[in-house]
């Protein structure tokens, strides 16, 4: 389990400290990253989950009780707890190919590494997020659609 | 959507299929006298033999407006035996029209897709494949603006070209082809179909693309944000 911190508390935190609650809650890409990309990281981190615990704030299946303990548990068992509104698999499609990975809270650029070879992407492939156009440093959240633009076929 | 004209550009392994299974869907509707041209400076030989749907040797504009206007009485077709280039873009293209692009270079789609962006109203559908894959774009200008993404947003390779068009071309480079095989050519213009009827009979303008892959049998369809509407998205329009 894992606690959220304000701004301030983590602006408190050394890059090490930081780097190690990033690990806590499965954010990838941190160890080279500066202090300020991994608070704003931190950051969006807990608002995506905010935004979930406010979306189903009226949710019959989601008691007050609950919503008071969203802050202390990972965003996976909240997904579990919310009645699986929280995704935690992303569609990711290159040309023909596709498929679902648990990649929330990774890189575009972090899932092009790791699924290189399965979804035959191309090396300067561009990451479109859910039909827009995002550098590799872009971290998916829970219901996105990732493509890699797969090149046009050039023979006819 | 009405449609008057329809514009085939590229008669090879794509074209020659595409512009019989659009024929006869055209011909059985009863939508008025449609003008079809067919556009190709390039010859039917016997090598072409494999992959291309043609009855008698010659230029494959003129071939086959031969063969379709002896089966489909309904239609106007008209013949351009040339590579298209500017020039001749700017005459055979109109306003309101449906373009399909099934050539073999990336040169020639850019040159398209750029000279169709300044119209009002246009249907831009380009299929290409490589031996075993393929896919197709589908471009919709509505009213002066971009319902989806040109071919050249989301692919550097046709906005910057590295191929030759066909009249850039030397006689033996146009002789030397890549090997292609039927089956590939075949499902891009059935895909060209596809999206030629989601649009002009369910106006359907969501996907701007398709690929479809023919060793793993799947097909994946996408839906993209136009130049604007990225720019939009990031808060720099």
């Amino acid at each position: 389990m894992n606690k959220i911190y304000t701004e301030e508390e983590l602006m408190e935190k050394t890059v090490a400290e930081l780097r190690e609650l990033c690990k806590g809650y499965n954010i990838v890409g941190m160890s080279k990253a500066r202090k300020d990309d991994i608070i704003e990281t931190i950051l969006a981190f807990y608002d995506e989950t905010e935004e979930y615990t406010e979306d189903d704030g009226n949710d019959d299946n989601c008691s007050d009780e609950l919503n008071d303990k969203v802050p202390y548990i990972t965003a996976n068992v909240h997904s579990i707890l919310k009645n699986n509104t929280y995704h935690s698999l992303i569609s990711v499609s290159c040309g023909a190919a596709s498929s679902n990975y648990p990649v929330v809270g990774r890189t575009v650029g972090f899932v092009k590494a790791t699924y290189r070879e399965i979804l035959n992407v191309e090396t300067d492939a561009k990451g479109v997020v859910n039909g827009v156009i995002v550098n590799d440093s872009q971290v998916l959240k829970s219901g996105d659609i990732l493509e890699f633009v797969r090149q046009a076929g050039s023979k006819g | 959507m009405v449609i008057r004209e329809i514009t085939i550009i590229g008669l090879g392994g794509i074209g020659s299929v595409l512009s019989n299974t659009v024929s006869r869907f055209i011909n059985s509707k009863n939508i008025g006298v449609i003008t079809i041209n067919l556009v190709d400076g390039d010859d039917y030989e016997e090598k072409n033999l494999e992959r291309q749907e043609f009855t008698s040797y010659g230029n494959k504009a003129s071939v086959k407006k031969n063969e379709l206007e002896y089966k489909f009485r309904k239609i106007n077709y008209v013949d351009y035996p040339i590579f298209i280039d500017e020039r001749s873009a700017a005459e055979i293209i109109k306003e309101n029209c449906i373009v399909f692009l099934a050539v073999d270079n990336h040169k020639t789609r850019k040159l398209v897709s750029d000279f169709v962006k300044n119209f009002k109203n246009v249907v831009l559908i380009s299929g290409g494949n490589e031996l075993t894959d393929g896919n197709v774009q589908i471009y919709i200008r509505k009213d002066g603006v971009d319902i989806t993404p040109s071919l050249t947003d989301y692919h550097p390779e046709i906005e910057n070209p590295k191929d030759k068009s066909p009249d850039e071309m030397s006689c033996e480079e146009l002789s030397k082809s890549e090997p292609q095989l039927y089956f590939t050519n075949f499902m891009v213009a059935n895909y060209m179909c596809a999206a030629f009827y989601n649009i002009i009979e369910k106006s359907n303008y969501n996907y701007s693309e398709v690929y479809f892959d023919l060793l793993t049998m799947n097909a994946n369809s996408k839906v993209r944000k136009t130049k604007n509407q990225n720019k939009k998205e990031k808060g720099d329009f």
